[in-house]
């Protein structure tokens, strides 16, 4: 093809671009499907609403996608690949009329069909990929194609420009939010950034520059271009396997073949769009002002999704993708400095890489040497790479597996027991042999479960919150548990436990969920009326039969609040004042989910100096409502005759260690919760309870148990046991036990012990692992942590896992 | 296709795993260790446990764990010597209160498990080992 015009290229770019973007978020969206926490809990639930768009309007989207191909196709309908393109066009018009009839987007219902789905969009990406390779594309100001050549200079270039931009952006993000110890902790953060940039830059250099001596021979340059598409798929599998995949639970064969055919489908697809240029005259004016608009390019994207990320994953793919098209400008500036590799550029690479493994090997010493222990490298480094991540993602990949603590087989068998696929079946969960028929009205039980709620911004746990005053009110009137922990950090696999009472198996879902609900068996058993607010997790396990009163019925999942709920909740109560039976009510608002405080805005003269301000006049809203339900049940006389708990399935990071959320994670904000618990006076009179023993929300089912004269005996270790005691029975000693906790959606584990004072860590999605001393009141700090304490964790945390994997009769 | 693969062609292949090489290795190089040789989790035989207090002397868990192992073993006194060590580092921890107080009590001294059991419920009231105990004790309800 003969085209002289440099816009209708790049249109046709454009063009392209735009069809790589559609069918690659078509692929993103399956493997969303694919993973079955990210089904449950991003798409179901509609967290992201304008996912929900995305699918209803697919078939709209896909004939736009496809008209705006056919016109970037028609520089070629002339050309050796035209029978190709008229056939991308007819087999392309036959599907979008196909899922315009019938949609074709999976549920995730169906693992095989999310995987055959994401397979087949990567299919027009190779297509128009190797329609755009097959183009012969001239320009009249050049008759020789541009040959691309790896470049020291460039590369370090590279290196120092995103290092240097993500320095100063670290610096001011870390200070601002006052996340590192010291300016000298900060500075040793800074400098080992810029080793590692640069150990980064001659590893790419040396990889490219490999591939172009290999095959620099005539007989060789033929395969270059193919070759160095096969290396690009290769380290952008690795990198989408790493980065996106793992950390949502996508593990397996499934994460590499998936990995395997978006990488090979993105880089093809953008190899095809350089190819359209590669006859073109490089601009050096466009590189530099790529140059001077890449950091103002970083700092948006950085900020437009650093408090909605997943475990930093789409910051670190920001800054990937900030340090490519540095990479490109630099190569196009330098372009013909030299002919081809000096010796110099061998002497580089071995000076850098010694720069690192002196760096490496002396930074652990400094905290003797200068007499400083915020220089501990494992502190002052991940303090660090929270601002910064690019060094994150390089840190992360030069450190791989190569960690003391990594323990490749520990971690493989975590992974190995997280988000489950093959089918299991359920187990019994009982927590009795059989119930006692109990004389007399039972009370009624009232459970709050707010999302996300954290412990320090109530003030029965924080004396320096003010705005949650009816809160304090109802914990004065009530029992506070000092030391309470969620079972689940996230709510997947939070809420179901704590309707079973126990830890369950890491699958979203083993169905049927009857046999293992014991807080529906209690209730049933005692003719509680039920009413219980619908949601995702609710309907799919719990049902709704006829007799239960359904809350937020009709109402988007993202927008159940608490208001909304206890409204309705009273209004029920108060239609059936004449019905005798007790009532067990249950409501779970997400007012605090991170999807609905992130840019919420804050009221107009309310202010919160030390904490996350949306959130906290979320709080405030929220503490309110929960004030006028007790002040409901007072009037109604029904206050004394009700159990009450209020609690989270989870915390939620706000910013500690530029976390935001509680993705992935089991950090001390996320499992810490509140734990609330009003009893009616006369089991007032008769409860015993040790309220700063360590409690976890497993505890609430078997504790309904015992305050409703059942004798409940916990049928497994994971399983919870009574908070009270009313006399009969002791409580179960557990101060000085440990108690694994984990992530509903990732291999990440938690070890609790020292009666909630030590939380061990083992994260296999990241391959690091933490301690924290939880024992000083209002800190959580993180410690050091020795071989020994490793070694004992990890067994205890195995044990615990293969044990509970063995009751549901997996090996 | 031939490939000839003279070092003149090979050296940035051979400087990559070299390099490589040497990243790998560094963070072994640089590991120090930090720790003990405690097991500190799991571990029940009085030597591991005594090895264990060596290196961690303010541990309350491992001196009760050793206190119990004491008082299986007949040796009264230095149970009550390591549960009163534990109180000096966290004096609050009502269960080495309930457990002073109990083999205070087995030893005859009722006012020493009385004192044991009020500060166990000063520190948690709702204790129901220490209630238990006061009764035994014959603390007034």
């Amino acid at each position: 093809v003969n085209d002289t015009g440099g816009l209708t290229i790049w249109l046709r770019t454009c063009g392209r671009a735009l069809n790589t973007a559609f069918f690659g978020f078509t692929a993103v969206y399956c493997v969303l499907t694919f993973s079955p926490f990210a089904y449950e809990q991003f798409i179901q639930p509609h967290v992201i609403a304008w996912l929900a768009n995305f699918v209803f309007l697919y078939a709209y989207f896909y004939w736009l996608a496809l008209c705006v191909t056919a016109l970037s196709l028609v520089p070629v309908m002339k050309s050796r690949v035209a029978p190709f393109a008229w056939a991308y066009l007819a087999i392309g018009a036959s599907v979008g009329i196909a899922i315009t009839i019938h949609p074709v987007l999976p549920a995730g219902n169906s693992a095989a069909h999310s995987l055959a789905i994401a397979f087949a969009s990567l299919a027009p990406l190779f297509w128009l990929g190797a329609i755009d390779h097959g183009s012969r594309v001239q320009f009249a100001d050049s008759s020789k194609p541009h040959v691309w050549q790896p470049d020291l200079l460039a590369c370090g270039l590279t290196a120092v420009f995103v290092w240097a931009t993500y320095a100063v952006l670290a610096a001011w993000r870390l200070w601002r939010g006052a996340l590192i110890d010291s300016a000298g902790a900060l500075a040793m953060g800074i400098t080992i950034s810029a080793v590692v940039h640069l150990t980064a830059a001659v590893i790419v250099y040396l990889a490219l520059c490999s591939l172009h001596r290999l095959f620099e021979a005539e007989v060789g340059r033929r395969w270059l271009a193919a070759a160095r598409v096969v290396v690009f798929s290769a380290a952008a599998a690795f990198l989408l396997r790493r980065i996106v995949l793992l950390p949502i639970a996508v593990n397996g064969v499934a994460s590499w073949a998936l990995a395997a055919g978006l990488g090979a489908a993105l880089v093809y697809s953008i190899s095809g769009m350089a190819h359209l240029h590669s006859h073109r005259p490089r601009s050096r004016r466009a590189a530099v002002s790529v140059v001077l608009l890449l950091p103002a390019a970083g700092v948006i994207l950085l900020n437009s999704v650093d408090r909605f990320d997943w475990g930093f994953m789409l910051q670190k793919l920001s800054a990937l993708t900030v340090a490519a098209a540095a990479c490109a400008a630099f190569h196009t500036l330098v372009r013909g400095r030299s002919g081809g590799p000096t010796r110099t550029d061998l002497g580089v690479p071995v000076v850098v890489t010694t720069l690192f493994v002196a760096c490496t090997v002396t930074a652990p010493r400094l905290p003797i040497w200068l007499h400083d222990d915020r220089l501990d490298p494992t502190f002052a480094l991940d303090a660090y790479a929270a601002g910064d991540p690019s060094f994150r993602v390089i840190r992360e990949l030069l450190y791989a597996d190569g960690l003391p603590q990594t323990g490749a087989d520990f971690f493989s068998f975590l992974r190995a027991n997280t988000s489950i696929r093959e089918a299991v079946g359920p187990v019994p969960i009982d927590f009795v042999k059989t119930f006692e028929s109990v004389q007399g009205p039972n009370p009624n039980v009232f459970v709050f479960v707010v999302d996300s709620l954290r412990r320090d911004y109530l003030s029965p746990y924080n004396p320096a919150v003010t705005f949650t005053p009816a809160l304090d009110a109802f914990a004065r009137q009530s029992y506070a548990f000092e030391r309470a922990f969620t079972r689940y950090g996230g709510t997947g696999l939070a809420v179901p436990s704590i309707w079973a009472g126990s830890m369950l198996l890491h699958r979203q879902y083993v169905t049927p969920f009857a046999p293992m609900n014991a807080i529906a068996k209690l209730f049933d058993a005692h003719h509680y009326r039920r009413i219980m607010s619908v949601n995702h997790i609710s309907a799919e396990l719990f049902g709704f039969p006829d007799s239960v009163t359904q809350l937020n019925r009709g109402v988007p999942e993202m927008s159940h609040t608490m208001c909304g709920t206890l409204e309705e909740l009273e209004s029920d109560l108060d239609a059936h004042r004449g019905d005798p039976r007790p009532v067990f009510g249950y409501a779970r608002s997400l007012d605090l989910h991170i999807g609905n405080t992130r840019f919420a805005p804050v009221p107009a003269g309310e202010r919160y100096p030390g904490f996350f301000e949306p959130y906290a006049a979320r709080v405030r809203r929220l503490d309110a409502c929960l004030g006028r339900f007790t002040t409901f049940l007072r009037h109604t006389g029904l206050w004394d005759n009700s159990i009450v708990i209020v609690v989270s399935d989870h915390g939620d990071s706000l910013g500690e260690g530029m976390r935001w959320g509680h993705g992935y994670t089991v950090f001390p904000e996320v499992i810490r919760i509140p734990l609330l618990v009003h009893l009616p006076p006369t089991l007032r009179a008769r409860a015993t309870t040790d309220v700063a023993r360590v409690a976890f929300t497993t505890d609430i089912t078997p504790t309904l148990y015992a305050l409703l004269g059942e004798s409940p005996e916990p049928p497994r270790l994971e399983a919870g046991s009574p908070l009270f005691s009313l006399g009969t029975e002791a409580l179960t000693d557990r101060r000085h036990e440990a108690f694994v906790v984990a992530s509903s959606y990732g291999a990440v584990y938690g070890l609790v012990r020292e009666n909630g004072g030590r939380l061990y860590i083992a994260d296999a999605v990241d391959g690091r692992d933490y301690l924290f001393d939880l024992s000083r009141p209002g800190e959580d700090v993180r410690i050091g942590i020795t071989d020994a304490e490793r070694l004992a964790s990890r067994a205890l945390i195995r044990d615990q896992v293969a044990d509970l994997a063995a009751w549901y009769g997996r090996q | 296709m031939r490939f000839h693969l003279p070092l003149r062609r090979v050296w940035p292949l051979v400087t990559l795993l070299a390099c490589l090489s040497m990243i790998r290795l560094a963070p072994a190089v640089a590991r120090s260790d930090s720790g003990g040789q405690c097991d500190r989790l799991g571990v029940r035989d009085t030597a591991a446990l005594e090895r264990c207090l060596a290196l961690h002397q303010d541990d309350v868990g491992l001196l009760i764990d050793l206190g119990r192992q004491m008082e299986r073993r007949g040796d009264r006194v230095q149970a009550e010597e390591l549960y009163r060590r534990a109180l000096r580092f966290d004096p609050h921890d009502p269960e080495v209160h309930v457990q002073l107080g109990t083999l205070l009590l087995a030893r005859g001294d009722r006012a020493g498990a009385r004192t044991e059991a009020r500060e166990a419920l000063k520190a948690v009231p709702h204790n129901s080992a220490a209630g238990q105990l006061a009764r035994l004790a014959g603390e007034p309800e």
